[in-house]
């Protein structure tokens, strides 16, 4: 190929003393053929190998052999004015083994591929890498072919405009090359990430459609598996804007066609989470569930249903069990710093109701609620936190439902917990009511417990006060007797009775008076001495009319300042029973009598009998009586005796 | 009418029937003037020792028998309430006050062999 002088230049300068020229630099232009540039072909080819030389004995044989190249080849332009700037890298990369006891051979290619544009003005950086990766096509005794590609395609830039990072993937394994395969199976795993590298990025958006397809045709197919795992994470870094994921619009079910099928299950198994960074500006972690098993027999035998949010059960017409359990956490994670959050609430709002219509008795049902609330706070300074529980729970009954038992119990826990109290309250209500039991029985469990994560000394008390008021008693012997008495008297008011002895005796308490009146004879007055034995008689006339029958009694007689009269006597003090006798008429001879027995009985006790025949004994009162002769008939004694009657 | 004593009162237990006592019989208040002062300027100025109880003061003459039933009923109730029913049916409360009961035989009656007499005296307060 001819070359030509395109330009040449040429720089003189002068040295300035007196006209001497000197070249001081010359520049050459040389292209190539009219027509057509020239390029600038920069090969390289390395050739590296590895190898490893046993020794026989002496030597660990070494089992591996590594061989790594690294290549790098650039191709620029250092003129302004440049065309093209193309690179191209070809590699090969084989591992081979020329030892007959080689046990594996690996072969590991990594490529960088980078378009970099450094000039001032660059126009347009593309960077395309094309790969293909085929395993061992076009033999007809292929028992297995595996195709595993590995890619990492990164678009990352460091200017905002927009970035955009497109991957389109196909793997296909077992295609139709074989008349007969004896499996296909086609593995994509995919990690799609779209980050910002930059500071403060704008937007960052990932999406994902996947759609994951297992077809099998052919005559005779044995089974069909699908199954479709899917991750699906929104993070943030340290400081976001937003952080939204949304797994949403997910539906998965499994049908059955044909004629006969053993069963249908349907499981949805879902995991949602919502990660947040340090500082919150809205958070929201929202599922909805709708689960709903449906039998879509007349009859049931059991019907299951365990849902987390909402459940409900269609039975069919009859239930020989049912069951209906509900479980649900709900937890408020909030980092409180700086002025961004005040305050973490957690409500949880919750109405469990075990409704039952029981047709036949004997039947049971059952409703227990269990809830579980907790507020935490991780933080070392925070406003308030209030976790108030309400609960209401009233088992619903049925009127008109005999011998039905119900049982009503419920467990609560209730923890507030925090690290450092501005304020905090742990309010607890319980309203539990029972309608209609045969058997009622109240149970009541507190279980108070504060939670710190970094805690200063903290304190929990749950006091409860129970308060038995009780008086006081000092037992004191004492007795008090209700004394009742019943009496009953009655009379008849007659004349007969007024001049006969004709008590009228009732029933009741004490003694009564004799009912009979006591033997009255006739007799002369006659005083003996001593009373027992006596040796002396002394017998007088019978006393005067006037005498007296005297009765004399020990009483105790007070007056109140009112004037009622108290009276007191006892039954067992003494009463004196006194005989006032007047004897008249006596001769001498009885006179002088008298005397001398009067004179020899002077306070000893005598013998009376009176005039009735009645026995006395006693003493006589007066032994100094006088006698009297007042007439010409004989002598008159008035003397008194005092004693009782035998 | 007849005379009517019936004790203990009041678990009433024995009716004992006496005729109508005998003339002079008495009954008189409780009620006393302790004193009565008098002012210069002629007042008088009296203090009273209300009573709401009376004295009651009968005698009877009556049988031998009868006199030895008053006895016995004398005996057993000398220190207890005793329901008496006058001979003009006046009912009342009241209390023996004699010390002592004096039977005094008066005369020779027949068949009743003789009469005795005895004073009751009584203290106590009206019913009716």
């Amino acid at each position: 190929m001819a070359l030509r002088v395109t330009q040449q230049n040429l720089e003189v300068l002068s040295d300035g003393s007196g006209g001497k020229l000197r070249v001081t630099q010359q520049y050459v232009e040389v292209m190539g053929v009219s027509g057509s540039y020239q390029t600038v072909n920069d090969p390289i080819s390395f050739s590296d190998s590895a190898t490893d030389t046993d020794v026989p004995s002496g030597t660990t044989y070494n089992e591996s052999v590594t061989d790594s190249m690294s290549v790098a080849d650039s191709a620029t332009e250092v003129v302004n004015r440049a065309g093209v700037a193309s690179n191209s890298l070809a590699l090969t990369d084989s591992a081979g083994q020329n030892d007959d006891h080689a046990v594996s051979g690996s072969n590991a290619l990594g490529i960088s591929d980078t378009a970099t544009a450094v000039g001032d003005r660059p126009l347009s950086v593309s960077d395309t890498l094309a790969l293909t990766d085929m395993a061992a096509e076009g033999d007809e005794r292929i028992v297995s072919a595996s195709d595993t590609l590995d890619l990492a395609d990164i678009a990352g830039r460091h200017l905002d405009a927009s970035a955009s990072n497109d991957l389109t993937i196909l793997a296909d394994a077992g295609s139709a090359v074989a008349d007969r395969p004896a499996s296909g199976a086609s593995t994509l795993a995919l990690s799609h990430e779209a980050d910002y590298e930059h500071d403060l990025p704008e937007i960052a958006a990932n999406a994902l459609g996947i759609t994951d397809a297992a077809v099998a045709s052919g005559d005779r197919r044995l089974s069909v598996i699908d199954a479709i795992s899917f991750v699906d994470a929104a993070s943030l870094p340290i400081k976001s804007a937003a952080a939204f994921s949304d797994l949403s619009i997910l539906t998965d079910a499994a049908a059955q066609s044909g004629l006969t099928f053993a069963s249908a299950s349907d499981a949805l198994a879902l995991a949602q989470t919502v990660a947040n960074g340090v500082i919150f500006v809205s958070v929201s972690d929202a599922m909805s569930l709708t689960h709903s098993p449906y039998a879509g027999q007349n009859i049931t035998a059991a019907a299951s249903n365990a849902i987390v949010l909402s459940q409900s059960d269609a039975p069919g017409i009859y239930f020989a069990l049912g069951a209906d359990s509900i479980v649900f956490v709900q937890l408020a994670e909030g980092d409180i710093a700086g002025t961004f959050i005040r305050a973490v609430a957690d409500s949880l709002g919750f109405a469990d109701a075990g409704v039952g219509a029981v047709h036949d008795f004997g039947r049971q049902l059952a409703h227990s609620m269990s809830l579980v609330q907790a507020v935490a706070v991780g933080q070392p300074k925070y406003v308030t936190a209030a976790d108030i529980l309400s609960l209401a729970n009233i088992p619903d009954q049925h009127q008109g439902v005999a011998n039905i038992s119900i049982a009503d119990p419920m467990d609560l826990k209730n923890v507030a917990s925090r690290i450092q109290f501005g304020t905090a309250s742990s309010t607890l209500t319980l309203t539990q009511a029972a309608f209609r039991r045969f058997f009622a029985s109240t149970v009541l469990t507190l279980t108070s417990s504060a939670i710190g994560q970094i805690a200063k000394p903290m304190s929990d008390t749950l006091s409860l006060t129970d308060t038995a008021g009780r008086l006081l008693v000092f037992v004191r012997p004492m007795a008090d007797s209700l004394g009742l008495v019943s009496s009953v008297t009655a009379f008849i008011d007659e004349k007969g009775a007024l001049c006969q002895y004709a008590p009228y005796i009732g029933d009741g308490p004490g003694a009564g008076i004799p009912a009979s009146m006591p033997t009255l004879g006739t007799a002369k007055l006659t005083l003996t001495y001593p009373f027992v034995a006596p040796t002396t008689t002394l017998v007088l006339r019978n006393p005067q009319f006037g005498n007296v029958d005297r009765l004399s009694f020990d009483r105790i007689n007070r007056e109140t300042r009112g004037g009622t009269l108290i009276m007191f006597a006892d039954l067992a003090w003494p009463r004196q029973q006194t005989l006032n006798v007047t004897v008249t008429a006596l001769t001498k001879q009885q006179k002088d009598n008298l005397l001398g027995f009067l004179a020899l009985s002077v306070g000893v006790e005598i013998g009376l009998l009176d005039h009735e025949s009645r026995q006395w004994k006693g003493i006589i009162m007066t032994p100094d009586a006088t006698i009297t002769n007042n007439d010409r008939g004989g002598y008159t004694v008035t003397f008194e005796f005092e004693g009782a009657l035998l | 009418m007849s005379f009517i004593m019936q004790a203990p009162y009041p678990a009433l237990k024995t009716t004992s029937l006496l005729p109508s006592p005998q003339f002079a019989n008495t009954q008189g208040l409780k009620a006393r003037l302790k004193s009565v002062m008098r002012s210069m300027n002629n007042r008088r100025y009296t203090y009273v020792q209300t009573n709401p109880d009376q004295t009651l003061m009968f005698q009877f003459l009556m049988t031998r028998a009868k006199s030895l039933e008053v006895r016995e009923f004398i005996l057993l109730y000398f220190g207890s309430r005793i329901k008496v029913t006058t001979h003009e049916g006046e009912v009342w409360l009241v209390r023996f006050v004699n010390d002592p009961f004096e039977f005094t035989g008066e005369r020779r009656a027949e068949p009743a062999r003789e009469m005795y007499t005895i004073n009751l005296t009584m203290r106590g307060q009206r019913m009716n």
